[in-house]
């Protein structure tokens, strides 16, 4: 694989040249600081400019058009990471040397850039129609969380952290969505080549000094954006852990652990830490929550401990019976504890090494995972895959230890089911 | 070993039989880093009763699925996810109606991993204490179907399309039916089902067939299977009716849903494969009721729904055209399917830009290891073969040939069901 990066001013284009995959992938990034009450019209916004364009105002003319492409996909997606928002435009499309029209490459790359810079507006205000369809798919998708007995009960333990980016909801709440309307959307659209910084990745077999200069051709941003985007939430430590329960009409209870990660070291957030959670609960039936809690116990299919990096947190989630609550929340501090008090070998060690670096070497073959692995490089300094797998293998015994004593509980949340067995 | 060339896609897959029947089937790409083996068994959700010689077995609803979780204990405290967790291996299975396959995806030991992956599923260890201690487990699993709202309609619309098939049941079983599970029941099913002849092993990724090949054969060798009798597959007779032709449920949705599905004997479309059904039937769906049609534009501009989608299933002696929408105009979505489906579209432009789209994407098939692993799992499931002609098929689809088969479809055996958010949902 080969990186080459092309400075724009206004934007960077960063370029992954291989001839692995038979698709090729490129997503414009627009990047700047998570804004509350900027969210749901971030989140409405991108996908208003991804359903029709000013050339193509209808959604079937847009999709003929993506068909004309060889069926090309292409969506976009506002996403929180950390303190940082991400509004991405994301298009998939057949490598060039599997085509036989020679325009392609310039017509398939331009084509997201049309749809960013020349949006379906009339009189400053996106079109009706497209506008108003977009409304009422993100209103049915902020209420569909209320059917998701999982996503709801994520979403209200972080509500316990209080005013932080990390319980900020993308879509808003309904009324918010419901206030937004074609006219406040165009405002806001204006400030997207203004306020954000951007960056396009790209990856595939092609020739990317050609690619790079059809971009520069097809996009042109006036405004250079120099922010300083500090991802990493520092979520407050509590003095008492929040304990919440709430009734639900679902079957199973819904329980959440959350926990921060306190004072890591880029070393320790970036390596350690995926160490001692694969051991603890993110390496599936072998961690030590699932043998606890599920092998030992019978009391639920899963149980997963999620780390989140940008948020310095760490959850554990279960769906269990509400009759099994009590007894789980018990047996999941007795494993945290055991962690904490280095209660797991060296055998855990090797295995969790052995493992994680099996799921990075295996991303190698996922071109969208190859690109990511780039984009946190850029913006994180995530060090690359192969530094990354060096690291891992030095992980020591001491150093897992150490960060096992660097959580502290924050809050307890169940979202009770109705009924036992 | 044979080689089963696909033409024009300058792809080939490995064929092999070893002497105890298992048959391998074999991708090799050299620019993987990953490679992917599944061991499957024609034994699925829907195969509750059978016979083996002139004994006659019921199993409960879930006993594939249930058989699948304790499949891989190996021994007293010993799991095949531990040994795999040594050697570097992701281990995964899963049960559809028709098969259950274990899976490994590794990218180091591939021989180790390989025999892992036949020795855990050729290992039978069945216990009761095992049995029971699972109980608790898959429950919790059900439970979390039960919980999901869109796999309630789904299972309540096949109720209302089909009387008696197993396809109406949850892939789990119901809690009731887990707990009736025994051990003599697993054990009757591994014993009748798990046999090599009755598996197939695909291998995709950066490996050398005659390897795989030569260390598949040497561990089978080491291990004794009885001579095979293939069991009998109690069939169900399914009417050509549906159960009910109209029904609304509450559930715990947020929007209302409609589904509206057409029931087809299978004998009605004569000498056509069952893919080559597939992709007419589907490129019929994409011309009259895909992003691009004047249906779908039609139903935006009169903002009738929020999402929709055609689709197509073979099921029993069936052919089922599904439509999906979530929508509060039910009736005017119904009604628009219908005048759709009387005064149907074949346009050749339409036809001609998406045959050309699909031809140039069939070359993508080829990519991804798990993907292709998956696809040729697929194939041998519902096809009996690998089906290497698919690019023929698309060169020589007719408009004619479409027309003829649309005309087989009785449009008014058919039903719907609307699926409303529960009032005063609190949840």
């Amino acid at each position: 694989m080969t990186y080459k990066t092309y400075n724009c001013n206004s934007y960077t284009i960063h370029t992954i040249k291989t001839d692995k995959f038979k698709t090729c992938h490129m997503e414009i990034i627009f990047r700047k600081p998570v804004v509350k009450e900027d969210l749901p019209k971030d989140t409405l916004m991108v996908d208003v400019l991804t359903e029709t364009t000013k050339k193509y105002p209808t959604r079937r003319a847009l999709v003929c058009r993506l068909e004309e492409l060889y069926k090309a996909s292409f969506w976009g997606l506002a996403t929180k990471i950390g303190n940082v928002l991400n509004t991405n435009f994301v298009i998939d499309f057949v490598s060039p040397e599997y085509i036989p029209e020679e325009k392609y490459l310039e017509d398939v790359l331009s084509f997201p850039f049309e749809a960013i810079l020349n949006p379906n507006v009339i009189n400053d205000e996106f079109a009706s129609l497209p506008f108003k369809l977009c409304q009422k798919r993100t209103i049915i998708d902020a209420k569909s969380i209320d059917e998701d007995a999982f996503r709801l009960s994520i979403s209200k333990t972080l509500q316990a952290l209080g005013d932080t980016p990390t319980a900020y909801k993308m879509t808003g709440t309904v009324e918010e969505l419901e206030n937004i309307t074609p006219g406040i959307l165009y405002d806001h659209y204006k400030k997207l080549l203004k306020d954000n910084t951007c960056d396009i990745f790209l990856i595939g077999n092609l020739d990317m000094d050609k690619a790079a200069e059809i971009i520069k051709k097809a996009f042109v941003k006036r405004v250079i954006t120099k922010t300083h985007l500090e991802m990493h939430v520092k979520n407050a430590l509590k003095k008492r852990v929040t304990e919440k329960c709430e009734k639900s009409k679902f079957i199973q209870t819904n329980l959440n652990i959350l926990y921060n990660v306190t004072d890591l070291s880029d070393y320790e957030r970036n390596i350690v830490f995926n160490i001692y959670n694969y051991i603890l609960g993110s390496g599936g039936i072998t961690s030590k929550l699932y043998q606890e809690i599920r092998e030992k116990n019978s009391y639920c299919y899963a149980i997963n401990s999620m780390y989140l990096k940008y948020d310095g947190l760490l959850m554990i989630h279960v769906s269990l019976d509400e009759k099994n609550k009590a007894n789980a929340i018990k047996l999941i501090k007795k494993v945290m504890k055991n962690m904490a008090a280095g209660k797991f070998t060296e055998e855990d060690i090797d295995d969790a090494k052995k493992n994680y670096e099996l799921s990075l070497s295996l991303t190698l073959d996922n071109q969208v995972a190859v690109l990511n692995n780039y984009v946190f490089k850029v913006f994180d300094n995530l060090p690359d895959l192969e530094e990354r797998i060096a690291l891992i293998r030095k992980v020591s015994y001491a150093e897992v230890v150490k960060v096992a004593n660097k959580l502290k509980m924050n809050t307890i949340f169940a979202l009770e089911g109705e009924s036992g067995e | 070993m044979k080689e089963i060339e696909f033409k024009g896609l300058n792809e080939k897959i490995y064929e092999h039989t070893t002497k105890e029947g298992l048959k391998i089937y074999i991708w090799q790409n050299e620019k993987a880093k990953g490679t992917y083996m599944s061991l499957a068994v024609h034994y699925g959700a829907i195969h509750t009763d059978f016979k083996v010689g002139n004994k006659t077995y019921h199993v409960p609803n879930g006993v594939a699925h249930f058989l699948e979780h304790v499949k891989f204990n190996m021994g007293k405290d010993a799991t095949a996810h531990d040994a795999f967790k040594r050697i570097g291996g992701e281990a995964n299975a899963f049960t559809t109606f028709k098969f259950t396959s274990y899976v490994v995806y590794t990218a180091q030991n591939v021989e180790e991993n390989l025999n892992t992956l036949l020795d855990f599923v050729y290992t039978p260890y069945f216990t009761k204490s095992l049995i029971n201690k699972e109980k608790g487990i898959i429950v919790e699993e059900a439970k979390m179907g039960l919980d999901d709202p869109y796999s309630v309609s789904y299972f309540s619309f096949l109720k209302q399309l089909f009387h008696k098939s197993h396809f109406r049941n949850e892939i789990t079983g119901s809690p009731e039916e887990i707990n009736a599970t025994t051990v003599d029941d697993i054990k009757n099913v591994y014993n009748a089902f798990y046999h090599p002849e009755n598996m197939f092993l695909v291998v995709t990724g950066n490996i050398n067939p005659y390897e795989i090949v030569k260390i598949t054969e040497e561990n089978l060798d080491q291990k004794q299977f009885k001579k095979f009798v293939k069991p009998q597959i109690t069939k169900v007779k399914e009417d050509k009716s549906v159960v009910k032709a109209h029904q609304e449920l509450e559930l715990k949705m947020t929007t209302p849903e409609f589904r509206y599905a057409i029931k087809v004997p299978r004998k009605n479309f004569k000498n056509i494969s069952d893919r080559e059904l597939t992709v007419y039937l589907s490129l019929f769906g994409q011309i009259n009721f895909g992003p691009t049609s004047e249906f779908r534009e039609n139903l935006r501009e009169k903002e009738l729904v929020s999402s929709f989608s055609c689709s197509f299933s073979f099921i029993e002696d069936y052919v089922i055209i599904n439509f999906y929408a979530t929508t509060d105009y039910y009736q005017e979505v119904e009604k628009a399917i219908m005048e759709q489906l009387q005064h149907y579209s074949l346009d050749k432009n339409e036809f001609e830009r998406k045959r050309k789209v699909e031809l140039a994407n069939l070359i993508l098939k080829f990519d991804d290891v798990i993907y292709v692993n998956e696809c040729l799992q697929n194939d041998i499931i519902s096809d009996g073969k690998i089906v290497n002609n698919i690019k023929s098929i698309y060169e020589n689809l007719t408009l004619t040939k479409m027309q003829e088969l649309v005309e087989k479809v009785d449009f008014n055996n058919k039903a719907t069901l609307l699926i409303k958010p529960e009032k005063n949902d609190k949840a």
